[in-house]
């Protein structure tokens, strides 16, 4: 943890900011540069830089779940996201879409990916930030 | 009809899922991981079941056309392999929750191995050459994860070298990709095939030198094998029987579906390269087990060996020879570790010392290839293959290690016979009992191989080599 009053009071500023950004990747993702992958690292750098500000458990309060709850969340969306094709009798993952909604399965399949990436970064970076947090005392 | 090839892969993702988000402090998993392997087993012999009733099923995911879908492809061959590694692996699962002491189990063994058990599958069945590559990736992310389990200062070493070798056969797997889709416009297993008679020059010889490399490696070839006897001897031998039942057997099955695909036909280069290859790896893998004294690095040399055997015949081009030894292989190996596994903890019963021991010594003899046990089979048609393609050397070499290996199994039976009980927890009915079933598998292979062998030559020779 940095004890910087600067970087504290950007990063209380920038957690809901990149947050609302990597929403806004993730959902135009299916047919402009972004979606789930992308948007998940986003969210991740913004917690990231929160628990460097401040301290890890500060930052896992911020969390909803566990980082392995959101990965095996995100896993089980893309999952469920090619079993609904089931319903409509097509193939495992065939897009099935809401024409007037414009919305789809690939939604569905990009939120499990923006979890999972989200959860598998944050599980990496907050390990990390805790030793960084152990040498520095 | 198009769900079931998807449900050998997805199955054990959702496992793995359940098993992600059921995860309390010191949860181990015990059940949910053999309930998995199960469930992945009944899938994938169903699969096998239809396909081998109906045919070849295709599945493209998503309902886009070919090629330019990820297409799964489940013929008699791949869904045959992916019913038998799921029963292995599954006797693997039970060997490992056995045998294994309980951090290892807390750090989520089971559901990496479900994770190992899916990304196989996809491995198998897939029909592009891209989405192999991915599968086979992951496959190779989660069992570095499995040979590191731990932590031990071993592990991570031999796990270090295992990924560093692994990702650098994938850089070359990569570049084959990306080169045949320039030179052929697709990455259609089979329309690749389709395609590669019309083209000449330096783009076929140049993709399937790439990827024979790349598969060389990760099959562990005789000059580029040395990652093998560490990651299969540093983490424990529940692990190591695990591995030895999928990474290098699925691999050699890649490594006849790409070189059919993408070797071309008519200078056979790279197929000569492989019998010649295949042939110094299975020599030098056996004498090299004979001069090792530590029964797990034994078998780890062994199981190069083997592997030796089955990089001839797919260098022989003869399919369902390729299939058949893979198939002995996975079990027979896969019994040599379970074997050791137990080695030693098998406590006073008598029932349970004859079944560890016995299932050693038929592990041992089919691995050499003496009747009656699957080995024998597997052996007899690697041989008229050979001597069909008037090849006596390669056969002679075959020949040779098996009796290499024959003699370093049985040394190594005689010193474990006498092998005092180690201490520790002594090993409950389930170990032996999945010893003596994986032995019982291997004789009924030999004894049943009649129809079997003969339905395989009928169906493999078309769909593996179209």
């Amino acid at each position: 943890m940095i004890p910087s009053l600067v970087l504290r009071t950007w990063a209380k500023l920038l957690v809901p900011l990149t947050f609302l950004f990597s929403l806004w990747i993730l959902y135009r993702g299916h047919n402009s540069p972004g979606g789930g992958f992308a948007g998940g690292i986003l969210a991740a750098t913004g917690v990231a830089l929160y628990g460097l500000a401040y301290s890890v458990a500060e930052a896992r309060k911020l969390l909803p779940a566990q980082p392995l709850a959101l990965i095996g969340a995100g896993l089980g969306f893309s999952v469920l996201s090619g079993f609904v094709a089931y319903f409509y009798n097509r193939t495992f993952l065939t897009g099935i879409w809401n024409a007037d909604l414009k919305i789809g399965t690939p939604l569905l399949f990009d939120i499990g990916v923006y979890l999972l990436v989200f959860g598998v970064l944050m599980q990496f970076a907050l390990t990390f930030e805790r030793r960084i947090g152990e040498e520095g005392e | 009809m198009t769900w079931l090839p998807v449900l050998p892969v997805v199955v054990p993702l959702a496992m793995a899922v359940f098993m992600a988000l059921t995860t309390r402090f010191g949860s181990e998993h015990r059940v949910k991981g053999i309930i998995g392997g199960l469930l992945h087993a009944t899938v994938s012999t169903l699969l096998f079941a239809t396909v081998a009733h109906q045919g070849t099923i295709e599945t493209r995911l998503g309902s886009f056309p070919r090629p330019f879908t990820i297409f799964f492809e489940a013929t008699p061959a791949s869904a045959g392999l992916v019913a038998l590694m799921s029963w292995v692996v599954t006797a693997a699962l039970v060997v490992a929750t056995a045998t294994m002491d309980r951090p290892r189990l807390r750090r989520g063994f089971h559901s990496i191995a479900q994770v190992v058990l899916a990304a196989a599958s996809g491995a198998l069945l897939s029909g592009d050459l891209f989405n192999l590559f991915v599968w086979f990736e992951l496959m190779l992310t989660a069992s570095f994860v499995l040979v590191t389990l731990g932590s031990t200062p071993a592990q991570l070493a031999s796990g270090f070298k295992y990924l560093l070798i692994s990702l650098m056969a994938s850089v070359f797997f990569l570049c084959a990709c990306g080169l045949a889709y320039g030179w052929y416009g697709n990455l259609d297993l089979a329309k690749i095939a389709e395609l590669q008679s019309s083209f000449s020059g330096p783009g076929p010889n140049m993709i399937g030198g790439l990827a024979l490399v790349a598969l060389a490696i990760k099959s562990a070839m005789f000059p580029m094998y040395a990652w093998l006897p560490d990651a299969y001897t540093a983490p424990p031998p529940g692990i190591a029987a695990l591995l030895a039942a999928v990474s290098t057997k699925v691999a050699a099955f890649a490594l006849l579906r790409i070189g059919t695909a993408l070797f071309p036909p008519a200078g056979g280069l790279w197929f000569d390269i492989l019998v010649w290859a295949g042939a110094a790896t299975t020599i030098a893998g056996a004498l090299a087990a004979i001069a090792i004294n530590d029964v797990r690095r034994r078998l780890a040399f062994l199981l190069a060996s083997q592997m030796g055997t089955v990089l001839v015949a797919i260098g022989l081009q003869s399919a369902s020879v390729v299939v058949l030894l893979i198939a002995h292989e996975m079990v027979a190996m896969a019994g040599l570790f379970f074997a050791v596994a137990a080695l030693g903890r098998t406590g006073s019963s008598p029932v349970a010392r004859l079944a560890v021991g016995g299932g050693f010594l038929v592990c041992a003899l089919a691995v050499a290839g003496i009747p009656p046990t699957s080995g024998f089979v597997a052996k007899f048609a690697f041989v008229q293959a050979g001597l069909l393609a008037e090849n006596p050397l390669a056969v002679g070499a075959v020949l040779l290690s098996s009796l290499l290996s024959l003699f370093a199994l049985l040394q190594a039976w005689q010193s474990t016979a006498h092998e005092s009980e180690k201490s520790g927890a002594k090993l409950g009915w389930t170990v032996p009992a999945v010893c003596a079933a994986t032995a019982a598998l291997t004789l009924a292979g030999g004894l049943l191989a009649g129809p079997a062998v003969s339905g395989l030559k009928e169906t493999v020779q078309g769909e593996v080599l179209r």
